[in-house]
C-alpha cells in the first residue's frame, strides 16, 4: 500500500512525487493507471454504451473515473485494464441505482419511502424486511453445500479457486454451485417485482389514497 | 416459485461470476456478448442490479450472541454488567450458514447496539452501521460503514484488529472511536494506544489524539482531542473543534435517526461546540439549529441544513 505523509496538527510537510520511493523504483500508481485509463477510455466508452449508457451518461461515468484516478492513493494494480473496466462497471451501478431509488419499483424493493406514496415508515421496512425473508428463504431450501458456497462468495468475498481448494472440489463445481444461488435470487427478486407491480395496478385502479 | 431461467438469464450468471476475477480479454470478450443481442445487456443488468441489492437490504433475524440495545450511560469508565437479552429483540444481524464463519450486524439510524466479542472486549454500534465480526476470532472485526466505539481487551500475543476498508487499526489496549463515510476514516483514542495501517503510514495515536484519513487527501492529519470526548456520541454528546458541518450532519443523522442533507456551500463550514442529543427523535433537530447557525427544514426524505437567510 501506498503510504501517505502524516501531519500533526495541521501543518502539511513537502509532499515528494507520490509514485516514486525511497528506493527510486516506483509502482502502477494513480499516476500508471491514469495513463492506462486514457489508452482504455475508448474501450470502456464501448463497454459503457453496450451496457445501455446514452453518449452523456457515458461521459459523465468516465469523467468521475478520471477524477478519482487522479486523487487515488491505492498500490500496485496487476491487472490494470481489468481493474479499470471492474471500475466502471461499479460507477456505472451506482449511478443506476442511485436513479433507481427514485423510480417506484426499486424504492418498494429497498423499503423506501422517499417521496413516491404516501406508506409510512414502519410499512416500508416491514416491506423491506419481508423481502430479504423471501430471499433467505430461497436460499435456505437450498442444499447445504450450495449455502455455504454462496455464503463465502458473497459474504467473506473469498475467491472462487480459494472455495474450491477449501472443499475439494472442482472449480467448475463452484460455479454451478453459485449459478444456482443466483438464479434462486434472481427469481424471488422477479416474483417479487411482479408482486408489486401488481399490487400497484391495483392501487391505481382503485384510486389509493393512501393507507 | 419457478427458477426456471432463460438461457439468457444462465448466461448472464456466468458471466458475472466469471468477470469477478476475470482478466482484460475476460471483459473484450464480454463486452461482445453484450453486443451481440439486445436481451444480453438486460439480462445482465438484471443480475448486477441483483447482487446490489443483496448488499444492502435491511436484514432482519434473531439475535446472535450477546447482543444489547445502549442504555444512556452516565460514564463510560464504569464497569457495566451485561446482561443477555431476550432473543426476541430484533437486531438486524444476517447469521451464515455451512462453514462461513463471518457474520454482519446492521443497526437502524438511531438505534445503536452493543457486541460483546469476549468477556472483556466490546463494541458499541452506532445507528446506521454495518460490521462484520468472526464468530470463530474474536479478535476480528471490519467496519464497513457507520461509527462503532471499541473497548478491547489487551493481549500482546494476538492485537485485536479493525479493518477499516482497505486500512486497519490495532489496537494496543484500548478504547478508541472509529468513524467510516464514504471516503473518510477517523480514528480516536480514549485510552491506551491504537496503531494505524501497521504496513503502511504506521500511525501511532496515544490517548487523546485523533488521525482523519480522506480518501481525497495525500496525508494523513493527525490531531489533538479531548479524551474525554471520544466517543461521546454514546453518551448523546457530540463536540467539535473546528470541523465542518457536513461532518456534524452525517454524525447527527446517526445519532437521530433521519437522513440529513446540507447545502454545498455549507458542508465545509466549520463548527466548533458541543450538541446534547437525546432519544426524543428528530424533532431535536429544530432546537439544535441554532446551535448550529442553520435553519433546519423536515423534507420527505428527511432532514435539511440551510443558511438562516434563505428563509422565506
Amino acid at each position: 500500500m501506498t503510504r501517505k505523509s502524516i501531519v500533526r496538527n495541521g501543518i502539511a510537510p513537502y509532499q515528494p512525487a507520490p509514485d516514486t520511493r525511497k528506493d527510486g523504483t516506483s509502482s502502477m500508481s494513480a499516476n500508471g493507471l491514469l495513463a492506462v485509463f486514457l489508452d482504455a477510455r475508448t474501450a470502456l466508452l464501448r463497454f459503457l454504451t453496450a451496457r445501455g449508457a446514452t453518449p452523456d451518461e457515458a461521459e459523465d461515468v468516465l469523467q468521475d473515473i478520471y477524477l478519482k484516478l487522479r486523487s487515488d492513493r491505492s498500490g500496485p494494480v496487476a491487472e490494470p485494464r481489468a481493474y479499470l473496466y471492474r471500475m466502471t462497471a461499479n460507477q456505472w451501478l451506482d449511478r443506476r441505482r442511485a436513479a433507481m431509488r427514485r423510480d417506484r419499483r426499486e424504492a418498494a424493493w429497498l423499503g423506501d419511502t422517499g417521496d413516491i406514496d404516501d406508506r409510512p415508515a414502519a410499512d416500508a421496512r416491514l416491506i423491506a424486511a419481508d423481502n430479504l425473508s423471501r430471499v433467505r428463504a430461497a436460499l435456505d431450501a437450498l442444499p447445504a453445500r450450495t449455502v455455504e458456497i454462496f455464503q463465502r462468495y458473497r459474504l467473506d468475498a473469498q475467491p472462487q479457486q480459494r472455495i474450491a481448494d477449501d472443499l475439494g472440489i472442482s472449480l467448475s463445481a463452484v460455479e454451478k454451485h453459485l449459478q444456482r444461488a443466483y438464479a434462486t435470487v434472481l427469481a424471488v427478486r422477479r416474483d417479487l417485482d411482479t408482486d408489486s407491480d401488481a399490487q400497484r395496478s391495483l392501487a391505481v385502479k382503485e384510486g389509493n389514497d393512501g393507507d | 416459485m419457478a427458477t426456471d431461467l432463460s438461457s439468457i438469464e444462465t448466461a448472464a450468471i456466468a458471466w458475472h461470476l466469471r468477470l469477478a476475477n476475470g482478466d482484460a480479454a475476460t471483459w473484450e470478450a464480454f463486452v461482445a456478448w453484450l453486443e451481440a443481442d439486445a436481451g444480453h445487456a438486460a439480462a445482465y443488468d438484471a443480475v448486477a442490479l441483483a447482487d446490489a441489492a443483496l448488499a444492502e437490504l435491511p436484514a432482519a433475524a434473531p439475535a446472535l450472541g450477546v447482543v444489547t440495545p445502549i442504555a444512556r450511560q452516565t460514564s463510560r469508565w464504569r464497569p457495566v454488567r451485561w446482561t443477555a437479552i431476550a432473543a426476541s429483540i430484533a437486531v438486524a444481524v444476517i447469521v451464515p450458514r455451512g462453514g462461513s464463519n463471518r457474520y454482519e450486524i446492521v443497526t437502524r439510524p438511531g438505534e445503536p447496539r452493543i457486541v460483546a466479542l469476549d468477556s472483556a472486549t466490546r463494541v458499541a454500534l452506532n445507528g446506521n452501521t454495518r460490521m462484520i465480526f468472526d464468530r470463530h476470532d474474536a479478535r476480528f472485526s471490519r467496519l464497513e460503514s457507520g461509527e462503532a466505539l471499541f473497548e478491547v481487551r489487551h493481549d500482546p500475543q494476538r492485537r485485536f484488529v479493525v479493518e477499516v476498508g482497505d486500512d486497519r487499526i490495532e489496537d494496543l489496549g484500548t478504547t478508541f472511536n472509529v468513524t467510516r463515510d464514504g471516503g473518510e476514516v477517523r480514528v480516536a483514542v480514549a485510552s491506551g494506544s491504537i496503531v494505524y495501517n501497521p504496513a503502511a503510514e504506521a500511525v501511532r495515536l496515544r490517548a487523546g489524539q485523533a488521525l482523519v484519513d480522506s480518501v481525497g487527501d495525500t496525508h494523513v492529519r493527525v490531531a489533538i482531542v479531548d479524551a474525554r470526548a471520544v466517543g461521546g456520541w454514546q453518551r448523546g454528546q457530540l463536540r467539535y473543534d473546528a470541523e465542518p458541518l457536513g461532518r456534524v450532519a452525517a454524525d447527527l443523522a446517526r445519532a437521530v435517526g433521519v437522513p440529513i442533507g446540507v447545502t454545498p456551500e455549507l458542508a465545509s463550514r466549520p463548527f466548533s461546540g458541543t450538541l446534547i442529543v437525546d432519544r426524543s427523535g428528530p424533532a431535536q433537530l429544530a432546537r439544535l439549529a441554532p446551535v448550529l447557525q442553520v435553519q433546519a427544514r423536515a423534507t420527505r426524505q428527511g432532514w435539511t441544513f440551510e443558511r438562516l437567510e434563505d428563509v422565506r
